[in-house]
């Protein structure tokens, strides 16, 4: 008798350790550190952080998931810059492959860099959805806040899609609205992406407390861009004009003060991308352009590319009167010192150039930044693959290792110097566009030599010791313009003199319709020197937009249908 | 009352008096002698040793040794012992006769243990793979799943060369796109997820059966689906008490080196590079004289080569900054040239030694067992400063408290340190780096210093420093328990109550220090660098089980219900920053870093499931058999479904046992079985695939909106799309087999198999307009694998000295991905890598295609490519790889890519040869794999213009012939295409062996029971045609990325561990 108590003791203790281990919400478990919407969109706090993610996609990059930094980078160096023909793929022919295809305009659907961009971008497009979404709704806030928040972001869906819109073209517009976003890209997107910049307009203030968020300025340039697109002189003059008389902007005295992470947020930047380090990751810090440095013991030390090409270089050079040689320019070749060692002799080019020339290209002889003079093909990767030239506006100054750039890392090439999507130089450069067209072709000149102006502030110059480093010469436009092909030509190319290496070249051929014309005679003349150009080529209208990535068309399907279509010609 | 009833124990001692009587009689002799395993040649305690025709009977003690009286000079002794042919032995006259028994072939009489209880081996219906541990642990490893290869049919296993690291296992084919890990289970414990149970020590385990089908495995239900490995580890037997010392040592040799370029092939293949581009050869590094470039003497970092004598050599300049926070600027160092060449694969890859000790004890008596172990594993790898250590313990006990209760434990501790690892086979991987960085860079500089490859090419390291520097992170400590209390209790006779508790607890502090790499060619400038991080997983399992069992005159019924939770929690932080003031080993601490750069990051997570089973089998008379069995679990991963039921049946006809068979004596056993069953998985890659979140992130989310230049200000990101539809994957598994014992001799095993999975779970891209959050996992398709797996076996004596056995097991897979609707497609890319995806998976096809152009030679001339590309010539040139218009539209584009192979085996084997002569035993182990095709990926680096870089020799040799004219410029040959396919097909002599064991007699003065010593050669030949460095190539890494992607992309050769050659020597003692 006494075992089986023992026993009928047993059962019941094994049943109650069964019934405490296994509550009722053992199978209801929900994942740590993490929150869901219904907590973020019903408050100002929730709301503005979705908000802020949003913003945290204007550089580019939205994690790896969504391609590498580079390939959906912000300042858009390879869309833009190198397919503009402002610089070389660069680096050696094994890194990044992927790249000259686009270079050589034999880009392919496949191809990582379009599915970087798309991805990126359309990642923020979505960002930006969730927060429309939450202020829509909010009640916990001012209607004036309410007013300026919605407004920041329509202007950044503005932006995503303008962005995709340039390069892809046919791209869907995806809005808060949409349940299904596959609804195909056949419609034309730019009344929409206007009609939220006209939003963005008519909501943001001129100034905002926090530097980082968007103005009126930023919103009503953008709109301009996009009239231009669609040749509405008028209406984006109308936008620009506005943009000039807000008295919020100007330019910076110096040049380069625009590429130095010490005096980013100036009066001449109209739409900054924030850029931060030392502030627990690396990935805020000019994320983008982190490959775009000089090599081996060069500023940090990776990875060598964008390396501008000699058809830019070439442009700067100038006449007696420090005009730039519109013609003639790429005639003779600004002396460099491809095919040499550091420790053959050279000597840098003796004739005049325009002085923004030496705080766009890293050359040899020349001092870069502090760093010292460029000293040739030390700090290059592979000279004969990608020339002799280094990228130097992203690069950040010696003494500001540390402080400026971040303290860990791979490369030290993480910086804070901000990415400039707009500068008020690109703003007068596009007012002198409009003015052109519409027949204001002295208000044009003065334009751009305002400009010029600025350009030739010797105070701006690189100095070699107490000497200017080389033989600058600008000077102004002092003869009235009277022929509008002229003034054109005079606009577009202060407008490459200007910005050139920073994104907007290739975007502006198109612009104008002469992407295929200028792209060929470059290609003429740069496949001798960069073999890899050999058979590359411009065939106008399929090589002015990209290929919509396979990835998404495959992704696009409906009842086994893809909804994208491909652009022609792919 | 008890007095007057009988005692049968009384009555036993009485037939035995009366037997004694009836045996005085005769002449009585006393015979003694000792009984051996003849596999092991050690002592079998516990043997029966019966008097022919008598009852006369002894068991053996500790040592084997036995004692009995026998009536006459020509008695017949029996001996037998569970796992061993019965044998009969005339003592014909002899006073000290010794045994040694045979392996029983089939084994049937074996009580196997495969859900939560036990059954006769020869009553299973459902597809059990028992494996040999005698003969698996022959072949010295640190992990099982090495010394399982080829033992079980139906198993792929692979491991690689790298020590400590996981094992690929894959029974039955890879059944889904999903995880296909199988379950382990030891001792009960079901130890979830793993791939990796190096913390078992492979001498401390007893038993291992492979449960292939549904029938037998979906007693575990959930996490079934993959196959299960029911692990027992030992117990202490009762009667006798045992020491045991195992120990060994290895001496390993790399299998294989490459051959690659010297220092003047290199300069040629740089001269021949520029030539094929059609440029003027420039070089900073080699030097021009005349017409003629020449190697320089020295190299000076970031200055290029020079010739002795240049002052810029001289070297008192020599300067480096070694300030650990960075700078590095100004650093001035000089390399002599190492024109004889570097062979770096040589300064790696080295011989490397393995060590084992292990002691054991075991004992028991009928108040309880225990059986208690230690270990320490010493394995060095054969790359450079790499390793892995093991030091574990085992105790297992059992108490019989009661002769109705009985409770005991089971517990394994185990500390293990990985150092140096290779991790992931990528491009910056050691071996990756040892086929790159050029000859003609020394390993040190002129001071001593690690030489800088900076200016000698790409990207590269100098792996020597890379791996010195490794060997200060402490990458891999973890220390792990697991174990399990239990206690049984008989209700009844035919009633057992048993409930367990088990625990799996993992936790270890990992330390990574980089110290500043100066002579690296990016990033030499970075500061050094300091991260600790922390991790505890902790899971535990209660399960309660009612076992019944009764005979009821030839009907045997054997049922059990039982309910089981399990919870796996897993948390743990990092922390780092870097610039630390110094690089003291004892100053590494995370306050010496520089505030500014202190990151830190946490994470913690859940999944519970609750089971509940029921399980019936029936035996008549071992005539008919027939099993079911049903469970239902849930888990807390899905919302909607949380809820499986999975439910099998299985039948067996043992036909032998049939009157008509009596007959035919040829056909000593034989039984049919069929069964049906599904299973479920639960494996989605994450635990919460139902859940919508968003979460921050720094670099992904937060933005510096105030313009600080160094700050952020929160934002949070969507984080997860969950789908709380999700359901469990289920595989239905239908299996059909034969087990037969023919001409005594002959064990044959043959079982066909189908394997259905449904709604495989994916984490299916969705479109890309929405952004990143853009993953869901779903059900989204259903595959199928089909199969047949054999095994034969043959066991002789030959003769009274020799005996001789032979083991063949051999398996077929057919795979096919019958449906996928990834996002309304039919197909998955996967294998990403610098030539872009090179695995598809789409439906109607085997899983993990190779995908690409077919490559047909070079192009010949001009006219060639005008003939065939008439349309775009596209980068096609005369020298370059040919590939095919597949589609006939005159240019080569992504529409002519195709699928070049399947990297599925059609054929696995393994053959097993053991033999044993008097006091010598031999074994030799032959395993092999046929009929998949691997994708050599490493020649993207060693045999194309991709990077500056060290290539093979045949990059040179073969130019123009089987590989393209060398050439900058061409990205065109080096593109996915059928060049990289390689048949992947070998067979290797994994293990050959002799062993010797001493005499008893010698070893009874030192009072020792056993004593022997064994030679052993691991992986002494290959047979393949692959040209890689080790064809055994199943995922490219098995620890690399989600378990639940892995199998999208296998077969792809992204450089493995290269294989170790392994001489062994080894000691057994017992007593």
């Amino acid at each position: 008798m006494r075992k089986n108590i023992a026993k009928l003791l047993a059962v019941p203790i094994i049943m109650i350790l069964v019934v405490v281990s296994c509550g009722k919400d053992f199978l209801e478990t929900q994942p740590y550190g993490s929150v869901n919407n219904e907590l973020l969109a019903t408050s100002a706090k929730g709301a503005n952080a979705l908000l802020i993610a949003a913003y945290s996609n204007l550089d580019g990059f939205s994690g790896w998931d969504n391609g590498s930094p580079w390939g959906g980078a912000a300042s858009n160096w390879t869309f833009g810059s190198v397919v503009g023909g402002d610089a070389y793929k660069g680096s050696e022919a094994g890194d990044q492959p992927d790249i000259t295809p686009l270079e050589r305009g034999n880009v392919d659907a496949n191809n990582p860099y379009l599915d970087g961009k798309w991805r990126n971008y359309y990642d923020g497009i979505s960002r930006v959805n969730g927060a429309i979404k939450a202020f829509s709704a909010l009640k916990e806030i001012s209607p004036a806040e309410k007013t300026i928040r919605l407004a920041e972001a329509r202007f950044l869906r503005a932006w995503f899609h303008y962005d995709l819109w340039r390069i892809f073209r046919n791209v869907p517009f995806i809005d808060e609205t949409l349940t299904d976003v596959r609804i195909g890209n056949t419609t034309n997107i730019l009344p929409k992406i206007q009609a939220d910049l006209q939003a963005a307009v008519a909501g943001l203030p001129v100034t905002q407390a926090e530097v980082g968020r968007v103005t009126k300025g930023a919103a009503q340039t953008v709109l301009a861009i996009t009239y231009l697109w669609e040749k509405k002189y008028s209406e984006a003059k109308a936008q620009l004009d506005a943009v000039v008389a807000s008295g919020r902007y100007a330019l910076n005295a110096k040049y380069h003060d625009n590429f130095n992470a010490a005096t980013r947020n100036s009066r001449e930047g109209v739409l900054e991308v924030q850029q931060s380090v030392n502030d627990g990751t690396t990935d805020n810090g000019n994320n983008g352009d982190v490959l775009n440095f000089p090599y081996n013991g060069g500023p940090a030390g990776c990875c060598g590319f964008h390396q501008p090409s000699q058809d830019l270089v070439n442009a700067f050079q100038v006449d007696a009167n420090g005009l730039p040689l519109l013609d003639t320019y790429n005639n003779t070749d600004v002396k460099n010192d491809d095919g040499l060692k550091t420790s053959d002799a050279f000597t840098p080019h003796t004739g005049p150039l325009d002085p923004r020339l030496d705080w766009t290209v890293g050359r040899r002889g020349i001092p870069y930044l502090d760093w010292g003079k460029h000293p040739g093909s030390n700090w290059i990767r592979d000279q004969s693959y990608g020339g002799p030239y280094a990228p130097i506006k992203n690069t950040h100054y010696k003494s500001q290792e540390g402080s400026l750039t971040t303290s860990s890392g791979w490369t030290s090439g993480y910086n804070a110097n901000n990415l400039k999507l707009v500068r008020y130089s690109d703003v007068l450069l596009l007012l002198a566009e409009a003015e052109v067209e519409l027949g204001g072709l002295e208000r044009a000149r003065t334009l751009v030599n305002q400009i010029r102006q600025r350009a030739a502030n010797p105070a701006g110059f690189v100095m070699d010791g107490a000497n200017p480093a080389a033989n600058y010469r600008c000077g102004l436009y002092t003869a009235t313009w009277t022929d509008a092909n002229t003034a054109r030509k005079a606009v577009r190319f202060e407008r490459r003199l200007e910005l050139g290496t920073e994104g907007h070249r290739f975007f502006d051929l198109v612009r104008w319709g002469v992407a295929s014309q200028v792209k060929t005679a470059y290609f003429a003349k740069e496949r001798i020197k960069r073999t890899y150009l050999t058979g590359a080529a411009h065939v106008s209208p399929k090589n002015d937009i990209f290929p919509i990535p396979a990835k998404a068309i495959t992704q696009s399907a409906k009842d086994g249908k893809p909804t994208l279509v491909q652009n022609p010609g792919y | 009352m008890k007095r007057l009833l009988p005692n049968p124990r009384r009555t036993g001692l009485l037939t035995v008096f009366f037997a004694f009587l009836v045996s005085m009689a005769f002449a009585q002799t006393k015979v003694g002698g000792r009984v051996t395993g003849g596999d092991t040649g050690g002592g079998l305690s516990g043997a029966t040793v019966k008097v022919k025709g008598t009852a006369n009977v002894v068991t053996t003690g500790a040592d084997g040794s036995f004692s009995i009286t026998v009536p006459g000079s020509n008695a017949v002794l029996e001996v037998s012992f569970v796992g061993y042919e019965t044998m009969d032995v005339a003592v014909a006259g002899q006073s000290t006769v010794n045994v040694s028994l045979t392996v029983s072939a089939g084994a049937l009489q074996a009580v196997v243990v495969t859900g939560y209880g036990s059954q006769e081996r020869r009553s299973i219906t459902g597809s059990v793979a028992v494996v040999d541990t005698r003969e698996m642990t022959k072949y010295a490893a640190s992990n099982i799943a090495d010394q399982l290869q080829g033992k079980v049919p139906g198993v792929q296993m692979s491991t690689s060369g790298d020590p400590g690291s996981a094992a690929f296992v894959r029974i039955r084919g890879i059944g889904t796109i999903n995880n296909n890990e199988p379950l382990y289970v030891i001792d009960g414990m079901p130890v979830q997820n793993e791939s990796n149970i190096n913390f078992l020590n492979p001498n401390d385990i007893e038993s291992i059966q492979v449960l292939k089908d549904a029938a037998s495995a979906s007693i575990y239900g959930s996490r079934a689906a993959n196959g299960v490995i029911v692990i027992t580890t030992k117990k202490g037997k009762t009667g006798t008490s045992k020491l045991t010392v195992d120990m060994f040592y290895g001496h390993q040799t790399p299998a294989q080196i490459p051959e690659l370029l010297s220092p003047t092939q290199f300069l040629q293949v740089q001269q021949d590079l520029a030539k094929g581009q059609g440029i003027p050869f420039t070089s900073n590094l080699f030097i021009r004289q005349g017409s003629n470039w020449v190697m320089p003497d020295f190299v000076v970092r970031g200055l290029g080569g020079f010739l002795a004598g240049d002052p810029a050599v001289n070297p008192n300049k020599y300067f480096l900054n070694l300030d650990p926070t960075g700078g590095g600027v100004g650093d001035y160092l000089i390399l002599q040239a190492n024109k004889a060449g570097t062979n770096w694969f040589k300064e790696v890859f080295r011989p490397a030694a393995q060590k084992n000790v292990q002691v054991s004890a075991s004992g028991g008596s009928d108040k309880g067992s225990y059986f208690f172990s230690g270990n320490v594993y010493d394995h060095d790898g054969i790359m450079l400063n790499n390793d892995y250590r093991r030091y574990q313990a085992r105790v297992n006990t059992l108490f019989k408290v009661r002769n109705w209760l009985r409770v005991g434990e089971n517990l394994n501790v185990a500390y293990q340190t990985t150092r140096a690892s290779m991790g992931n086979p990528n491009e910056g991987s050691p071996l990756i780096n040892a086929y790159g960085v050029p000859a003609l860079v020394p390993v040190y500089d002129i001071a001593g210093n690690f030489a800088s490859p900076a200016g000698f090419g790409s990207a590269l390291s100098n792996v020597v420093a890379d791996l010195s520097r490794a060997r200060e992170n402490n990458g891999g400590h973890s220390f792990r328990i697991t174990g399990s209390v239990f206690g049984e209790v008989d209700l009844a006779k035919f009633l057992t109550w048993k409930t367990s508790y088990g625990v799996d607890y993992n936790s270890g502090p990992g330390q990574g220090y980089g110290t500043r790499r100066y002579e690296a060619v990016e990033g030499n400038n970075n500061p050094n660098s300091l991260s600790n991080s922390y991790f505890q997983n902790r899971n535990w399992v209660f399960f309660s089980t009612l076992n019944f069992k009764k005979s009821f005159g030839d009907h045997k019924l054997d049922a059990l219900a039982g309910y089981e939770a399990k919870q796996t929690y897993y948390e743990g932080f990092s922390a780092g920053g870097s610039q630390l003031a110094f690089d003291n080993f004892n100053y590494r601490l995370l306050q010496n870093v520089n505030p500014a750069t202190f990151y830190m990051n946490s994470y913690r997570g859940e999944h519970n499931v609750l089971s509940t089973f029921v399980q019936g089998s029936y035996n008549f008379n071992d005539l008919y058999y027939a099993s079911a069995t049903v469970r239902r679990d849930g888990s807390s991963r899905f919302i909607n479904n949380k809820y499986g039921i999975f439910p099998s049946g299985s039948v067996g006809w043992r036909l032998s046992n049939m009157k008509f068979m009596d007959n035919i004596s040829a056909i000593n056993d034989l039984k049919l079985r069929a069964s049906y069953g599904i299973l479920g998985n639960n494996e989605v890659g994450g635990d919460y695939p139902g859940f919508s979140n968003f979460g921050t992130s720094l670099g992904e989310a937060n933005y510096d909106i105030r313009g600080t230049g160094n700050s952020n200000v929160t934002g949070f990101q969507q984080s997860s799309t969950g789908n709380p539809d999700l359901k469990w994957e289920t595989t239905a598994v239908t299996n059909i087999g034969i087990d037969a014992v023919v001409l005594k001799d002959f064990n044959v095993m043959v079982e066909w198999y189908k394997r259905d999975t449904r709604d495989m779970i994916y984490n299916v891209e969705l479109p890309l307009e929405l952004g990143a959050v853009g993953r869901q996992a779903q059900n989204i398709g259903s595959m199928r694998n089909t199969g047949i797996d054999f095994s034969l076996g043959w066991n002789k004596r030959l003769t009274r000295d020799f005996n001789f056995n032979v083991a063949f097991t051999g398996s077929t897979v057919k795979n096919t991905v019958l449906k996928l609707e990834a996002n309304d497609n039919s197909f998955i890319r996967s294998g990403g890598s610098r030539i872009g995806d090179i695995t598809y998976t789409k439906a109607g096809l085997p899983i993990s295609q190779f995908y690409g152009y077919v490559q047909q030679g070079l192009w010949a001339s001009d006219a060639d490519i005008t003939k065939v590309l008439k349309t775009d010539k596209g980068d096609a040139k005369v020298g370059r790889f040919r590939y095919a218009d597949l589609n006939n539209d005159g240019k080569i584009d992504n529409n002519d890519e195709t699928y070049l192979g399947s990297p599925i085996p059609t054929f696995i084997m393994g053959l097993n040869l053991t033999a044993n002569y008097k006091n010598f035993d031999f074994t030799m182990y032959w395993s092999g794999t046929y009929g998949q095709k691997l994708f050599n990926y490493v020649k993207y680096w060693t045999h194309f213009n991709a990077f500056q870089r060290n290539r093979a020799a045949e990059y040179l040799t073969e130019a123009g012939k089987s590989l393209p004219v060398i050439d900058g410029g061409d990205n065109y040959s080096s593109q996915r295409n059928s060049y990289y396919v390689e048949d992947g097909s070998f067979t290797r002599l994994r293990n050959l062996q002799i062993g010797y064991s001493l005499d008893q007699k010698m070893l009874t003065k030192f009072g020792l029971s056993r004593l022997r010593f064994y030679v052993q050669g691991q992986n002494l030949l290959t047979f393949t045609k692959y040209s890689g460095l080790d064809p055994d190539v199943t995922v490219s890494n098995i620890t690399e990325g989600y378990a639940s992607q892995r199998d999208l992309s296998i077969g792809v050769d992204n450089g493995r561990y290269p294989l170790a050659r392994n001489f062994i020597f080894g000691v057994n003692l017992e007593f």
